[in-house]
């Protein structure tokens, strides 16, 4: 077998990992204290309600509104501290359109939904359901020409709440090994 | 190591399209794009196999190895 190694392994993969996890743990924190004063105090459930409220409220909300790209501010704006978000970068050896057709169809083959394409502004918006440790994902793919390469840029966003099982890591790695995978043909 | 793809060659020489292959061989067009680009990992041997039938030629028509200058 022939083996052709493109640039691919010596591309810049950068993990940023965004504030919004460190907010999560603050909001999660303050939540837990409320709680816990409510109960000491043996005062009246409401806080607690009011908080159950809220969460259901943007469960629901951010579960209706996910597939619409003009939710798309909403769901990765670093200041909706409801959800986690993430961001890698990759550098790769391709032709903008050429590697926009290859992911599409990476994307089809995954366990991911692919919910909108424009080829002409390089992006991709495609979901991850809901699993039992995880209300879903937004993923929005963002491609920029770079002279003959292409940065293909990948921003995850929960649906609610902080993941803390590695999921996006895991979607992220499977992905990319399949995209790996798909370069033998 | 330099290994030169002469798919587009040989495409041309049959007077075929990218689409007309893909459709003979079973394989995606952006899949041979990448490999006429030189830009897959790896061919397999059924891949190999089906573009020389189609395209009625030999595995070294479509590839070539090219020995790179030292300098």
């Amino acid at each position: 077998m022939l083996c052709f190694v493109p640039n691919i392994k010596q591309l810049i993969m950068t993990i940023k990992k965004k504030r919004t996890i460190y907010y999560g743990y603050f909001a999660g924190m303050t939540i837990t204290i409320g709680v816990l004063s409510n109960f000491n105090k043996d005062a009246s459930y409401t806080f607690t309600i009011a908080l159950a409220a809220v969460a259901a409220f943007l469960i629901g909300f951010n579960s209706l509104v996910r597939k619409s790209p003009l939710f798309k501010g909403y769901f990765v704006s670093r200041f909706n501290i409801f959800n986690e978000k993430m961001t890698w970068e990759k550098e790769f050896d391709f032709e903008q359109e050429l590697l926009f057709n290859k992911i599409m169809e990476v994307i089809d083959d995954s366990n991911f939904d692919l919910v909108s394409s424009d080829s002409a502004q390089g992006k991709i918006f495609a979901i991850a359901k809901m699993k039992s440790n995880s209300w879903g994902e937004n993923l929005y793919f963002d491609f920029t020409s770079k002279d003959n390469h292409t940065v293909l840029k990948l921003t995850s966003t929960s649906v609610f709440g902080w993941r803390l099982f590695g999921d996006t890591e895991n979607n992220w790695n499977k992905f990319m090994n399949d995209f790996e995978e798909s370069l033998t043909i | 190591m330099s290994i030169i793809i002469n798919l587009d060659v040989m495409l041309a020489k049959r007077k075929l399209k990218l689409k007309d292959l893909s459709e003979k061989v079973g394989v995606s067009i952006v899949n041979l794009s990448i490999l006429k680009q030189g830009k897959v990992k790896a061919i397999r041997f059924s891949t190999l196999d089906a573009i020389c039938l189609a395209l009625d030629c030999q595995p070294g028509d479509i590839l070539e190895y090219v020995e790179e200058k030292v300098e």
